[in-house]
């Protein structure tokens, strides 16, 4: 079961088309790099992939069916981290209540994502940009999901704490054949752990080769 | 409890706008308990007909006078204020709750938004009293026909404002990523919409329950509202028209000043909440009391 967008496009108006026609397939276990400049679009097709925005032309498949169409009340097998985890999280919820909306993580994925119990009573206000990209991961590494879209949710990270961070979550999506799509402006990190790379330019995708 | 209290204490006595918000808020709140407590345990024979006390000036043992019947006007305005504040605050939470549900359907169904809007159009556009006059009409008029009167007639702009917010709230990525977590629309708008709609809900019903009230005196005082027999204020006015005529100026002095103070009240409370409801840069240019309600 692959995730395919066919010829996908989406603009505000009629005029400004920021996506434009792009087709991209993404395999189990497939991990994918997506660069572009700043307001290119990248994360407009991150949400575009995931199904939180609607293409106004083409169609995004989770095998041979349309996500728009994946059944009302189930988890989609394709999750989306946002990039400002701070805006991802409901403000009043405590952080144990943000894990539990959905089937609670499991233990192993906590101690990976390097999450600590002593944050779960804690309101996102009182976590770090840090702490939170990581409960916001947490959340949607579902037994469901079988693709994750990260939207640069490491740039709040120091170099180290991101480094532990993929490691982990590198070997757990390895682990269970779960797809990846990598949105970052670091292209070291991208070519570092990607199979294939695109740039997002005028509304297409232009693939790179994949340095070293 | 005494925690409780030690929390209460110290919310009231903040020096803050916040504290003056409190305070107004609990002052309105004790008035209003002792209103209609205080109405509602009058006994009978303070209102009773007494032709022998008929249109008595103010005095120490009739604080506020008599009218034309002989009846105690202070026992009649609190008893009056009572029935109106039961009958606002019954109007005013059926409205809001009306314009709770109408707004969040709104923002999570297309269709349903476009119903909403044009109900919403169509309402604000008809003639607000002739409209109110004919709500309460078909209701039968009296107090229930007065309660459904109010209560189908002020939704709409809070409406608006609460469809704004919620269609805002439906675009964050919070919602979104519960929205792809599998959540149902009755879910996100239970666990997501309304505790964040809920300061807006607070501020609508406070701007709206002194409307509830003059609209209920407006009703009652030509002949569609309260039920004669029972002390209303807007009953007490329309009688005492023929008493002013006759110089008698303290029959309409107690339940015209009455509701205006409650009135006065309640939409300086709903204007306090109501800036605080909403972002500080919005505070100058956003929705004002006439506007919700």
């Amino acid at each position: 079961m692959s995730l395919i967008a066919q010829g996908i496009g989406y603009g505000v108006g009629k005029e400004h088309r920021c996506i434009d026609a792009v087709d991209l397939k993404l395999a189990p276990g497939d991990v994918v790099g997506l660069g572009g400049l700043s307001g290119v679009g990248k994360s407009t097709l991150g949400k575009l992939l995931a199904g939180h925005l609607k293409p106004h032309a083409g169609e995004v498949m989770i095998g041979q069916h349309p996500l728009h169409g994946w059944p009302k009340g189930q988890p989609s097998p394709v999750q989306y981290v946002p990039q400002h985890a701070e805006l991802a999280i409901d403000p009043r919820w405590r952080v144990e209540r943000v894990l539990q909306n959905g089937e609670p993580p499991e233990a192993e994925l906590l101690s990976v994502l390097g999450i600590q119990n002593d944050w779960l009573s804690r309101y996102p206000h009182e976590l770090s940009g840090g702490e939170l990209a990581r409960v916001s991961l947490a959340r949607l590494l579902l037994p469901t999901t079988r693709f994750l879209i990260c939207d640069e949710i490491t740039e709040q990270l120091d170099a180290l704490s991101e480094q532990s961070l993929w490691q982990g979550l590198m070997a757990w999506i390895k682990a269970r054949d779960i797809g990846l799509l990598l949105i970052s402006h670091q292209v070291e990190l991208r070519h570092h752990l990607c199979q294939r790379d695109y740039d997002l330019v005028q509304g297409a995708l232009i693939e790179r080769p994949i340095a070293g | 409890m005494k925690r409780v209290m030690v929390s209460i204490v110290s919310i009231v006595t903040r020096s803050d706008d916040t504290g003056k918000s409190y305070r107004l808020a609990l002052f309105m709140a004790i008035v209003v308990t002792l209103m209609i407590w205080g109405g509602g345990a009058l006994p009978d024979t303070m209102m009773a007909v007494n032709p022998a006390q008929r249109s008595l000036a103010p005095s120490w043992q009739h604080w506020l006078g008599t009218d034309l019947l002989g009846r105690d006007m202070a026992s009649r305005t609190l008893a009056g204020l009572a029935q109106s504040l039961k009958v606002g605050l019954l109007a005013a939470a059926l409205s809001t709750l009306l314009a709770m549900v109408m707004g969040m359907m709104a923002a999570l169904n297309r269709s349903l938004d476009r119903l909403v809007s044009s109900l919403t159009d169509m309402m604000l556009g008809m003639p607000h009293f002739v409209l109110l006059i004919m709500v309460a009409y078909a209701f039968g008029g009296g107090t229930v026909g007065v309660t459904w009167a109010v209560a189908l007639t002020h939704w709409p702009r809070l409406a608006r404002l609460l469809r704004h917010e919620a269609k805002t709230l439906v675009k964050s990525d919070y919602v979104q990523v519960s929205r792809s977590l599998g959540r149902s629309n009755l879910w996100l708008a239970r666990h997501h919409l309304m505790p964040h709609l809920m300061p807006q809900w607070i501020a609508g019903f406070v701007v709206i329950f002194p409307h509830a009230i003059l609209h209920e005196a407006g009703l009652s005082f030509i002949g569609l509202g309260i039920e004669p027999h029972l002390p209303s204020i807007g009953v007490m006015l329309a009688n005492s028209l023929n008493a002013m005529l006759a110089g008698f100026w303290w029959v309409v002095l107690a339940p015209g000043l009455g509701l205006m103070l409650v009135a006065f009240g309640f939409e300086r409370l709903g204007e306090r909440l109501r800036r605080q409801a909403l972002p500080p840069d919005r505070g100058s240019s956003g929705v004002s009391p006439g506007q919700v309600a």
